[in-house]
């Protein structure tokens, strides 16, 4: 069989007692009844996949939709999601990497093949506020879809998989915000040419290939075959409707809206949460107009929680890149740690330091590998780069911030960090928080470790 | 990022944009209440920077889309 979002979900369910939690009350998304769910869940620590039976579309009717929310939210889900038992940053990490060299060729099916053609919405029957569009947070300028959004390269055959946040605006149009990365690349092609750009927005797949989507890729790489190599097997794909050979679409998909981004158009979007927890301002974006609605019976679209914990755990695949160049760059490096860091933009490295200079090394590495990455700090290999309270004490009883810090200026910087005052360019700080070698220094204290074999409930009854 | 904030002239509620938006003339959103409305003229005019102006020769009215119902309501 196939994998697709629902055999995503029959491997969690053995896999992860408890999972997904099902929600069988109707809900509201675009009333943030969705948003207020999945936000308790996360201030009780309750990062669980949930999957929402019953909900309303954007007008407010029930249709035969279903909505699965938090899938990102956890390393366990990840380790699902890449099929591997390890749920630890570093398997995850080389197990991605390992499969994303590991490209597979696409497998073009039939329609009478694929699952997503067993629905045809075409341009006269759609209407986008038939489908339940999440609001996410307050201020939000209307429901957004978070989808990955499928675009073949104009100059050739390859296959582009991005995230593109995409706000509602009526029946047949999106608003759609491209970062100047590989789509709106593409886009610039076309417009140039006074042309649209044939898109599909793929609402829900295996999580597998939706993580391709924010894979660091250089720009001749095609984003189909990685996601191929992330599933494990080649990605099946079958003509569109409305654009045939010239864009092909996932087949195992659940739902997938094709249409065109627009050239010489634009329109009013956001404001929007941003993967860093604030509240992106409005902004001119791109128009995009749906030209079909293929989907499954019953389908179930993925959402992404934006400005919150799932938004942040997405760009997993960043982080697994991040990992590699620091490994390039010194091998003593053990583990990282972004997503967990505590702020979007921060970084830990932990690393064997076998020479002074390692950590600086380490931390230029990372800072050149991603502009998400702003702030560094390097601790010894001791020390989990996950536990912030560990990285505290080790910045607290390593460092002189006269020798320890480095402010690096002229860096780039994110697009969405609201600090920089440029918008563009800004400034980095490494913190190297290990120990010297050039001088002795005293050991960690801790309980020996052959007095820890003590069984605590042999003295006290808990 | 640098951002304004603006004020609805409908619901008085404030949110912020972006500053690309400053010196164009095009209508803003409220996501509070929903209404299209035009932006007043604001000193200190700025050249269009953003992503999105890239590859326009020119951004004005004629080159936004204002939602089906917005537009059954302009005259």
């Amino acid at each position: 069989m196939p994998k697709d979002l629902r055999t995503w979900l029959k491997n969690l369910e053995e896999r992860v007692p408890g999972e997904p939690l099902r929600v069988s009350k109707l809900v509201k998304p675009a009333s943030f009844e969705v948003s207020s769910i999945l936000d308790q869940l996360e201030k009780r620590g309750n990062l669980s996949a949930v999957l929402f039976n019953q909900v309303a579309s954007v007008k407010g009717e029930v249709k035969d939709y279903r909505l699965l929310c938090h899938a990102f939210t956890t390393r366990e889900k990840m380790a699902v999601s890449l099929d591997i038992n390890d749920s630890s940053r570093v398997a995850l990490f080389e197990k991605y990497l390992e499969s994303s060299r590991q490209k597979r060729k696409i497998e073009k099916i039939t329609p009478a093949e694929a699952p997503v053609k067993e629905i045809l919405l075409k341009e006269d029957s759609l209407d986008l506020a038939d489908l339940p569009i999440m609001k996410h947070n307050f201020m939000d300028g209307g429901p957004y879809l978070t989808p990955v959004v499928v675009a073949r390269d104009p100059r050739g055959e390859r296959y582009n998989t991005s995230w593109n946040r995409m706000m509602y605006i009526d029946s047949h149009h999106l608003a759609v915000y491209m970062s100047p990365r590989h789509l709106w690349a593409y886009f610039q092609d076309m417009e140039a040419k006074g042309e649209s750009m044939p898109v599909g927005i793929v609402l829900g797949h295996h999580l597998a290939f939706m993580l391709s989507a924010s894979a660091l890729v250089p720009l001749d790489e095609d984003e189909y075959e990685v996601a191929g190599g992330l599933l494990g097997e080649s990605l099946r794909v079958v003509p569109s409707e409305t654009y045939g050979d010239r864009l092909l679409v996932p087949a195992d998909a659940e739902i997938v809206i094709e249409g065109e981004i627009l050239p010489q158009k634009r329109t009013i979007e956001g404001p929007f949460g941003e993967f860093a927890g604030l509240i992106g301002p409005q902004r001119l974006s791109w128009l995009f107009r749906a030209r079909a609605i293929t989907h499954r019976r019953h389908p179930i679209m993925h959402s992404v929680f934006g400005a919150h914990l799932d938004h942040l755990y997405a760009h997993f695949a960043i982080e697994a890149s991040i990992f590699q160049r620091v490994k390039q760059a010194v091998s003593g490096v053990k583990d990282i740690c972004w997503l967990g860091s505590g702020g979007p933009f921060h970084l830990v490295i932990s690393l064997k330091k076998r020479t002074e200079g390692e950590p600086m090394r380490a931390a230029m590495a990372a800072l050149s590998a991603s502009n998400f990455i702003k702030h560094v700090f390097v601790v010894d290999d001791d020390i989990d780069p996950g536990n912030a309270k560990e990285v505290m004490w080790a910045i607290a009883t390593c460092c002189q911030a006269d020798s320890a810090i480095t402010i690096l200026n002229n860096i780039q910087g994110q697009l969405l960090d609201p600090s920089l005052r440029q918008e563009t360019k800004g400034s980095g700080l490494v913190i190297d928080a290990t120990r010297p070698l050039d001088r002795p220094y005293p050991p960690r204290a801790v309980v020996p470790p052959e007095a820890q074999k003590i069984r605590l409930e042999d003295y006290i009854d808990f | 990022m640098e951002i304004y904030y603006v004020s609805c002239p409908r619901c008085q509620k404030s949110f912020p944009r972006d500053a690309n938006l400053l010196d164009l003339d095009i209508p803003l959103h409220c996501p509070h209440c929903d209404l299209y409305f035009e932006q007043e003229r604001e000193e200190g005019r700025r050249s269009p920077k953003g992503t999105a102006f890239m590859g326009l020769s020119r951004i004005d009215r004629q080159i936004i889309y204002l939602p089906v119902q917005e537009k059954k309501r302009s005259p």
